[in-house]
């Protein structure tokens, strides 16, 4: 029976397909086997504008009749900035209501129970960019589908949404504390990646210079909360008001790349990548991204084994007290074994660098 | 659909329960005339990649069944079974529904439509009435940034005012939420207001939303009825949330029975147990995504009450952050013996929250999560509170009338720590306590238990699993309930007095004096069996549960652990307060 071990995404020849697409009115811009680049406009689409209520009533205390007297304009009507909408004589001419719209657009709702007008502004166009660097598959009328092979390197938790830019990776060694120092003055349309624990003013300076993107092995909790100006309740992200993205590797705590994935940062640093910060820890579980864009040819022969834990498969572990430690599986014992915590539960024992025996619960390990 | 019927063909019964973090298995087999359970197996449940497949971890949780029993029960992958098994599921769809409240007047209707959301097992978001001091902007940009899955949607009661919940209407057509996950797809908005306006709800949010109805959750200013919402939410949250949970149509079409919600099916075995035992119950599931309380009492008209409430943001994996941020450091530390700086004992939490299917592996890491079930219990039970009011018209209108003027319902509850005869753990941190006495600490600690309690545990996690047996058989999921799952740990004797002093009284066992509680001491008396205890104050202010300077006298469950008795007084006051006993 295979075993049920999580297991992230850490693919250098990964083939990876994308469905972009959009629900309003729109243009493909891209045909079937074009080249494109992440950054590269496919679409463009109507973003409708935002549909504003003048609340007339509510203001006025008017009645549902007296709302209906005062009205200038009707359902489609198109109106300018400024411009009056309503307007009303009250105590005896004395007192003259006016309201004007405070936006140009078109009159969509004329809500005489809740004495109200609603304006929509004008729609925006917008460009749906590719994400992926890659070759365009198919396309419909509100779609395109884009594929391409890159290194693929799936975080464990997240902020922030996509972002595409450049792999920077910061010239110090993965086991030192990120500082300003260490970041460039001009991070334009970079994602940084080295070190570990970058604190909450490194993360909000990294942002301010540009930064679009910050990859870090550990991340603390308190860095995290003065960046983003609030606690995360929730492992369900993706939406937060910022302009850098963060993607976290290993998780909370004082935590280093694993060999591999510094390997690639290393080897692929100047390349173009795209990310995402979104995180679902719940059902339909989704986990960030980090997508490096490379010309690579991959090997003849397959070097991604199947991963299933077995004996020789390596692992990584998960929590303490071998939270980050990587070794090989030696011996997969069958009966439950008693933890220190006094649980029973099954494990598996693993071997390190250093030919050190440990035993890990099996729920705390991960395969690499 | 037609019923199913447990007939005599049906030899062995393999009930699943698919929860956020484990899938348990339990078989049931039957001896002669009688259903004993037999087994159990678990695995992860299998909603991450590399397997995005429910029905994955359902059958290796059977085939580690199949292991120990050397039994067939899967014919082969597609869930098919051997003759004479009948398989049955439940499932908490684990990580919780977000809703957003909106419409109606704070103390009025939204304060109804925040029950019916919390009481459904819903995260609360966000509650925008139409007197809420935020301009039109602001509540727009609030909706669109929050991300609801669903929106309930209430105002006016039924014949009276309109704009209540039109207003809220606008303004959601204005924001036109997108769903978090399927940007395809309308929001849901469940509109359980003034029924006079459903069709100009329909007409404003046609474009943006996906509209059902249920009945206006305050049809007149003095009655709230919560219950049809609650239903349409609780559908919802299985279709909406389970939809992203690959595997699931599979599992629907592997049994005979509909998939029970975790807390439907635990709700129905609770109620079984305590109209037959006649006494005080609570009951509570604190699971990975949630924490399901269940009561059964019988108020001052002798009315049988059941409540559930669902705390969909209090859990010990999924929603352990969210127990972080409300509870916050410091109580949690009260509940340690050991120091850690505030940043080690969040990043320990967090990476829970992140990898919720890891177990804690070292002494530290699992006293720190028992310390976090003590507050999502407090928590948990606190939110109950709100939801557990009396049946009864009369005080129901009473406590309407007072929401009025003040949201402070705890007064008014039907829960009192003192009237709770027996208190019934289940979940994994409780069923799965390494040790017995500590699964009652962490209960005795989160509840506050006050007065006489007897405690009971969920020793295998069968609950649910009893609960969707009780649909086919439900004598059979109560024998079993008494014999097989629940253990009973012990009784809990815990005095309070409103002035401070040295010692709180005496507890004799047959007449025979065992102990004197001093202040702050909490003392474990091994005993066995049932027997009857007397506790003697030492001064008029101090209340073992039947009133200040009153013995008390009673036949309790001593179960494995025998008394616990606490003399730490309530509410727990201090930095520290956390108690190991050997």
């Amino acid at each position: 029976m295979s075993l049920l071990t999580p297991t992230l995404i850490i693919d250098e020849y990964a083939k990876i397909k994308k469905t972009r697409e959009f629900f309003t009115q729109g243009k493909i811009l891209v045909s079937v086997g074009d080249t494109v680049t992440s950054d590269s406009s496919i679409a463009e689409f109507e973003e409708k504008g935002d549909l504003q209520f003048v609340r007339i009533s509510e203001k006025h205390s008017l009645n549902e009749n007296e709302f209906l007297s005062g009205l200038l304009i009707k359902e489609g009507d198109i109106v300018s900035e400024n411009e009056i909408i309503f307007r009303r004589k009250s105590l005896f001419g004395l007192l003259t209501i006016e309201e004007r719209t405070s936006i140009a657009g078109v009159i969509e709702v004329v809500s005489p129970i809740t004495g109200a007008i609603g304006i929509r502004a004008k729609s925006k166009i917008k460009n749906l960019l590719s994400y992926l660097s890659g070759e365009v598959k198919s396309v419909t009328n509100a779609s395109v589908t884009i594929e391409s092979t890159a290194c693929v390197i799936q975080g464990v938790f997240g902020v922030g949404g996509e972002k595409t830019g450049t792999l920077h990776t910061l010239n110090i060694s993965n086991e030192k504390q990120v500082a300003i120092s260490d970041i460039p003055q001009d991070c334009s349309k970079l994602v940084l990646v080295g070190g570990t624990q970058p604190s909450g003013k490194v993360l909000l300076e990294a942002q301010r210079r540009g930064a679009v993107g910050f990859i870090t092995a550990g991340i603390g909790d308190a860095a995290l909360t003065e960046f983003l100006g609030f606690e995360i309740g929730l492992a369900i992200t993706g939406n937060e008001p910022c302009t850098m993205s963060i993607v976290v590797t290993d998780g909370f705590g004082n935590l280093t790349f694993s060999k591999k994935v510094s390997e690639y940062f290393n080897k692929y640093s100047g390349t173009k990548v795209s990310i995402n910060g979104t995180t679902q820890v719940r059902a339909g579980a989704v986990r960030p991204e980090i997508i490096i864009f490379h010309t690579m040819l991959p090997p003849t022969k397959s070097l991604i084994p199947d991963k299933e834990l077995i004996v020789g498969a390596i692992i990584r572990g998960t929590r303490a007290p071998f939270f980050g430690q990587e070794g090989e599986v030696v011996e997969l014992p069958v009966e439950l074994e008693k933890l220190p915590t006094g649980v029973h539960s099954r494990v598996v024992r693993v071997k390190n660098k250093q030919g050190e025996i440990y035993t890990i619960p099996r729920a705390n390990v991960e395969l690499v | 659909m037609e019923k199913f019927q447990l007939n005599d063909s049906i030899h062995s019964v393999i009930i699943t329960d698919c929860g956020s973090t484990t899938t348990k298995a339990r078989l049931f087999e039957k001896s002669g005339s009688t259903w004993k359970f037999s087994q159990r197996g678990e695995s992860p449940t299998t909603v991450e990649a590399p397997i995005e497949d429910v029905t994955y971890g359902v059958k290796n949780s059977i085939k580690e069944l199949e292991e120990v029993t050397k039994k067939t029960f899967l014919l082969d992958e597609n869930l098919s079974w051997s003759p004479g098994v009948l398989f049955l599921s439940t499932s908490s769809a684990g990580g919780g529904l977000q809703i957003l409240c909106a419409g109606g007047v704070k103390n009025y209707t939204c304060g109804s439509a925040e029950r019916a959301a919390l009481g459904a097992g819903a995260i609360l978001l966000d509650a925008l009435s139409f007197d809420d001091v935020r301009e039109d902007p602001e509540l727009i940009q609030s909706i669109r940034e929050l991300k609801p899955d669903m929106i309930l949607l209430v105002g006016g009661v039924d014949g009276g005012a309109k704009h209540f919940a039109l207003k809220l209407a606008e303004i959601l057509r204005a924001a036109a939420p997108k769903p978090r996950f399927g940007a395809s797809l309308k929001l849901p908005v469940i509109f359980a207001g003034n029924k006079d306006v459903y069709p100009q709800v329909q007409e404003i949010l046609k474009e943006v939303a996906d509209i059902f109805f249920a009945s206006n959750v305050r049809p007149e200013i003095l009655t709230e009825n919560i219950h049809e919402a609650r239903e349409v939410i609780h559908e919802l949250f299985l279709t909406h949330v389970m939809s992203h949970s690959p595997g699931y149509e599979k599992l629907i079409k592997a049994t005979p029975e509909p998939i029970l919600p975790t807390p439907s099916a635990v709700g129905d075995m609770v109620q079984v147990y305590a109209k037959n035992t006649k006494k005080n119950l609570l009951c509570v599931d604190i699971g990975g995504a949630t924490t399901d309380i269940f009561s059964c009492i019988f108020d001052s008209e002798n009315v049988f009450n059941f409540h559930r409430s669902v705390s969909a943001n209090f859990g010990m994996s999924y929603s352990i952050g969210n127990v972080l941020v409300k509870a916050g450091v410091r109580n949690i530390k009260r509940w340690l013996n050991f120091d850690i700086s505030d940043s080690d004992l969040k990043d320990i939490l967090r990476n829970k929250m992140i990898r919720p299917t890891t177990i804690p592996q070292t002494r530290e890491d699992l006293f720190i999560e028992q310390a976090v079930s003590r507050e999502a219990l407090r928590l948990s039970l606190e939110h109950h509170k709100t939801i557990a009011l009396s049946a009864s018209s009369s005080l129901k209108k009473e406590k309407l009338l007072s929401n009025l003027f003040s949201q402070d319902a705890g007064r008014n509850s039907l829960i009192n720590m003192k009237n709770i005869d027996v208190v019934i753990g289940s979940g994994g941190v409780l069923s799965h306590a390494p040790t017995r006495l500590s699964a009652a600490m962490m209960i005795i600690d989160g509840f506050a238990l006050e007065g006489v309690t007897e405690i009971l545990i969920d020793s295998v996690f069968l609950l649910p699993h009893l609960g969707v047996f009780s649909t086919v058989n439900e004598h059979a999921a109560l024998e079993i309930l008494q014999n097989d799952c629940l253990i009973p740990i012990g009784s809990s004797i815990v005095p309070t007095s409103r002035k401070k002093v040295e010692t709180y009284g005496d507890i004799f066992i047959h007449d025979k004096k065992v102990a004197t509680i001093h202040s702050g001491e909490v003392l474990h008396i091994p005993e066995q069996g049932k027997k009857t205890i007397k506790c003697i104050p030492h001064n008029a202010t101090v209340d073992f549960g039947e009133g200040a300077g009153k013995m008390v006298e009673r036949e309790v469950l001593m179960g494995v652990c025998g008394l616990i008795v606490d003399g730490r007084n309530r509410p727990f006051a201090g930095n520290s307060v956390f108690v190991e006993l050997p």
